[in-house]
């Protein structure tokens, strides 16, 4: 997979993860960003959701998790990814309610930051 | 991005997938190398354009709004026999991706799915259904001069059958197998086996044993150098990662990796790049993994000994390899292939084993498994001039570490002496001093204090416990 983040100097010379996957998608680059956004928004949705109540809604959480890693990691944002594979690790064993929170806290707002990213690719002319 | 690989064939796919941003993406990815793809955001919808139209292969998300993907999965092979499916899975549900692999998958892919291995899932998965019927092993039993010449088993135990069928499945797949199974039990020759019935079996077939290498030259073995980057690296090194490129990776002991090196395997597998020691570019391999270890695997991840992440990454497809105590009477034909073999080899003419032996070698335990009977053979062949091999002939610690076997003909007569090792089992302490004690004066003919001579204590010692063992009766 690339790995380019889109913000590390030492990547700055590798091609933007997610203007390739625009590239891939041709015709339909702006129509993609545009599903790509739904698809996070409504993933951190349902992370908020999972979040909600007093104990974290693990399936919910198990899921959304899923989701993450494989949209974050489609567009190549790596510290994300990271983050929903630790939170999913914590999910298998099911233990330690304020780290799987915590985690999930991290993918949450990271999410809002990609979310941004994609937002601005997708006004970009 | 590096380019992506040219597919055989433009072909009809099948792709459910119900995440509309990866589904536009894959059909994207499909469409620009040339296929033809029909897509689907259920299960009902997948099942319904599956009878339609029969699609060369489908692409199946195992996550999906309406029904478990392995369910679908098995519908989709009942009603289309053979259909290639590759399934597609986060990390998270790897070990669903494992049930996928067992229920007839021809592949899977873990997302975020990587172009290059996304393309050639979908071409070897084209592939395998213009050749079908599948490769399979080679059914006539090998002779026995492939014993201990790495190209195949023998046996006809029910054990190797499942092993030898779970090879046939998993050798035209990418997915990555995890061997396990005790020392000497044919873990490398079973790696073997799964490259050789592979599309790759014309590529190489690099081996590398993680526990024999030194831990400082470990990451060079495996992903090379370049002159300079250290102290003694005076040319460059491809690696054995980039020399099994188009080939299998074999990583024996892999658990015995060192935690630096096992990040970087771990990151190897998510990219499929390589950066030799001391080089700024990675570059692209294309290798299929097997590993293999004698140890627990995930017993070593609750140790700390072995990253879960790259536990579960590797950890694909298990194939345990049985112990020789298992193996019902593999023991017979391994061990008569290898006394011709070796006879052979060291010019020697023998006419088999006796029932005695046959009887010895079946009630054994094999610790050392197949490893350890093929070097009783080769003493036996190369200590004897031919003939019967009779129990007189084997090495002298096979007896001794037989359970209730019988001594060999031209053994010392019994003596009085200690019971062997495992009849003591379940005795206590207490037990086991007073059966020494009343041993050691039945030896000596009922005279106490000679048998507290041999038992190196006074005989006022042995005549207080006799005194109270009458006691306690």
């Amino acid at each position: 997979m690339h790995a380019a983040r889109f913000d590390t100097p030492e990547e700055a010379g590798e091609a933007d993860r997610l203007d390739h996957l625009m590239a891939v998608a041709g015709s339909q680059a702006a129509e993609f960003c545009r599903i790509l956004a739904e698809d996070l928004t409504a993933l951190r949705a349902e992370l908020g959701k999972a979040l909600g109540p007093a104990e974290p809604d693990l399936d919910r959480l198990r899921r959304a998790s899923h989701g993450t890693v494989a949209l974050a990691g489609t567009c190549g944002f790596d510290s994300l990814t990271g983050r929903a594979r630790a939170l999913q690790a914590l999910l298998r064993e099911a233990r330690d309610c304020e780290s799987i929170r915590l985690h999930a806290q991290g993918c949450r707002e990271g999410l809002d930051e990609l979310i941004g990213r994609v937002r601005r690719r997708m006004e970009r002319p | 991005m590096s380019a992506a690989p040219v597919p055989r064939a433009g072909g009809d796919i099948l792709l459910i997938e119900d995440t509309p941003s990866l589904q536009l993406l894959y059909r994207s990815i499909l469409t620009n190398a040339g296929h033809r793809v029909r897509t689907a955001s259920t299960a009902a919808e997948g099942m319904r354009q599956l009878h339609e139209a029969t699609p060369a292969a489908v692409l199946l998300d195992l996550m999906l709004p309406d029904r478990d993907g392995l369910d679908l999965l098995n519908d989709v092979l009942r009603h289309h026999p053979g259909m290639p499916v590759v399934a597609v899975t986060a990390n998270g549900s790897i070990a669903r991706a494992v049930e996928a692999m067992r229920a007839g998958a021809h592949d899977f892919l873990v997302k975020p799915v990587e172009e290059t291995r996304f393309l050639s899932a979908v071409s070897n998965a084209l592939g395998q259904r213009s050749q079908r019927p599948a490769r399979s092993l080679p059914t006539r039993r090998p002779n026995e001069a492939e014993v201990a010449g790495g190209s195949g088993f023998l046996g006809s135990s029910r054990a190797m059958r499942r092993v030898e069928a779970k090879i046939r499945s998993v050798a035209g797949s990418m997915a990555t197998v995890f061997i396990t199974g005790e020392s000497g039990t044919g873990k490398e020759l079973a790696a073997l086996a799964v490259h050789r019935h592979s599309a790759r079996a014309n590529g190489p077939f690099i081996a590398l044993n993680c526990g024999a290498i030194p831990h400082d030259l470990m990451e060079s073995e495996v992903f090379g150098h370049v002159k300079g980057s250290f102290t003694g690296a005076i040319s460059d090194k491809p690696g054995a990662a980039v020399a099994a490129d188009g080939g299998t990776l074999f990583l024996d002991e892999v658990c015995e990796m060192a935690p630096a090196l096992q990040t970087k395997l771990l990151r190897f597998l998510q990219t499929s790049t390589v950066t030799p020691v001391g080089a700024t570019k990675p570059r692209k391999v294309n290798v299929r993994i097997v590993c293999a270890t004698n140890r627990d695997p995930l017993h070593a991840v609750r140790r700390g000994q072995f990253r879960e992440d790259l536990y579960y990454r590797l950890y694909v497809v298990p194939l345990h390899m049985p112990p020789l105590r298992d193996r019902e009477s593999d023991v017979i034909e391994i061990a008569e292939a290898a006394l011709f073999r070796f006879a052979e080899e060291e010019g020697r003419s023998f006419d088999g084993f006796s029932p005695e032996v046959e009887a010895l070698f079946r009630s054994y335990d094999w610790p050392g498994n197949v490893r350890q009977l093929l070097n009783v053979i080769r003493n036996v062949v190369v200590l004897n001039e031919g003939g019967l091999v009779t129990p007189g002939m084997l090495p002298e610690d096979l007896h001794r570490g037989m359970v209730g076997g019988e001594e060999p003909p031209g053994a010392a007569p019994p003596d009085l002496t200690l019971p062997v090792a495992d009849p003591l089992a379940g005795m206590t302490l207490a037990q086991i001093e007073r059966h020494a004690v009343e041993t050691a004066i039945a030896r000596h003919g009922g005279s106490v204090p000679r048998a507290a001579r041999e038992l190196d204590v006074s005989p006022s010692t042995l005549y207080r416990k006799i005194e109270a063992w009458g006691r306690g009766k």
